[in-house]
């Protein structure tokens, strides 16, 4: 065998070992670590090539970063010893100038509240119903108080009905205690104008029961 | 070129100056030109290899891909200077590590103050580091790619035969050849790094 076959074995992970001199060996054992560097097998990302051709601004991006940040810095520093200490209360005017802006010229978003009272079944039962509407429908928040929760095999269901008949807006059981239901709906609630919750029975037929125990009116969508 | 001194006086372990350069002399005459598809030629044929001492040098890919992108607009601007009868690639690779190290040391930490600057310490990559890098790059580039994977799976990879041959659907013995072949090129081509420290005339 020729000298680089032996050396091409002790190269190879795979073949045998040509027992090679203690000097070639050690030589070959780094060459055989440097194939084993993940920098060596890497190429640069493909945009890259385009960027060259293009003829883009080398820049180091991190120090492209630190240029910015060092230079804001200085200009900030500039500024301020300039402004010297009466520019923290204008700073404040204007901030405060410009969150009251904010608050007056924000566009409200088309929120109704709805208070559904308890009836017979459950007189300690209350409810404030905030509707809000989006573009998927109309969601309805529901913060409820007084309100047992549902018993094992029953649960709640809201409803909205007006001419056009009863529109099912979602099932809740009431069981951890209080917080938030949400609720949606498909329809109008101009059109469906009023809000009421029953009990009713897993299996039974999915139409309001007759056990209402929240009821309310929208007045205006 | 950047003379390697391998010890061989037959010659037999070197590759040709046009398969180590691998770019023609009608390519290096265009890019001088500022020819854009010479410049793209180029960089096909060295951008791993730029990549790799970049990589080398700065261990930080972002950083490489800085250093990278840097190489290649220094050899843009500077094609013009390029003497045809110069070794392309000891030129390219003067010109990948300088700008490397210039991307490391351009690694500025502001102080909060915004008056300062700390230098982050940093140690300066040796020649030979970067220069055995661009060798075993550059050779590993011009392994016929079914050997490439080869290597790469063996070394890298640290499969076996039996586990390579799985993945590429094809015999233990092929794989086994494919290997032979392989390493036997890498320890042609890459002899000089094994049988003394390398030379390098500028």
């Amino acid at each position: 065998m020729t000298w680089h076959e032996d050396w091409a074995d002790y190269l190879d992970p795979g073949a045998a070992d040509p027992g090679l001199p203690h000097a070639q060996s050690a030589a070959l054992n780094r060459l055989a670590g440097r194939l084993a560097t993940s920098a060596l097998w890497e190429g640069p990302p493909p945009q890259l090539r385009q960027a060259v051709l293009d003829g883009d601004r080398p820049q180091d991006r991190r120090s492209e970063g630190r240029d910015v940040l060092v230079a804001a810095r200085l200009r900030f520093a500039r500024i301020r010893r300039a402004l010297g200490s009466w520019w923290i209360p204008v700073a404040v005017l204007v901030v405060l100038a410009a969150l009251v802006a904010v608050a007056v010229l924000w566009p409200r978003a088309d929120v109704t509240s709805v208070r559904l009272s308890g009836t017979a079944i459950a007189p300690g039962a209350a409810a404030v119903a905030r509707l809000g509407t989006r573009p998927a429908g109309l969601a309805i928040r529901l913060q409820v108080r007084g309100l047992t929760s549902a018993g094992a095999g029953e649960y709640y269901a809201a409803w909205v009905r007006g001419p056009q008949g009863v529109v099912p807006v979602g099932t809740f059981h009431w069981r951890r205690g209080d917080g938030p239901v949400d609720l949606w709906s498909g329809v109008e609630a101009g059109r469906y104008p009023e809000l009421f919750v029953t009990v009713q029975q897993e299996g039974g037929p999915a139409t309001p029961s007759e056990q209402v125990v929240l009821t309310g009116r929208i007045s205006r969508p | 070129m950047t003379r390697i001194d391998t010890g061989d006086e037959s010659g037999s372990a070197h590759r040709s100056e046009q398969t180590v350069q691998g770019i023609d002399p009608a390519t290096v005459a265009a890019l001088r030109g500022g020819d854009l598809d010479a410049l793209g030629a180029l960089y096909d044929r060295y951008s791993r290899a730029v990549w790799s001492v970049a990589l080398t040098v700065l261990d930080d890919r972002a950083l490489a891909e800085a250093a990278t992108l840097e190489t290649f607009t220094r050899v843009r601007r500077s094609a013009r200077t390029l003497d045809p009868k110069q070794d392309l690639s000891g030129w390219l690779l003067d010109i990948a590590r300088r700008s490397a190290v210039d991307v490391l040391r351009r690694q500025v930490v502001p102080a909060r103050d915004g008056r300062d600057a700390e230098r982050r310490v940093i140690s300066m990559p040796a020649v030979e580091q970067a220069w055995e890098t661009w060798q075993i790059r550059t050779a590993l580039d011009e392994l016929p790619e079914e050997e490439r994977v080869v290597v790469r799976m063996s070394h890298l990879e640290e499969m076996s035969d039996a586990e390579i041959a799985e993945l590429l659907e094809i015999p233990v013995g092929s794989v086994r050849s494919r290997s032979r072949r392989a390493h036997r090129r890498l320890a042609t081509w890459l002899a000089h790094l094994v049988v003394k420290p390398p030379r390098v005339d500028r």
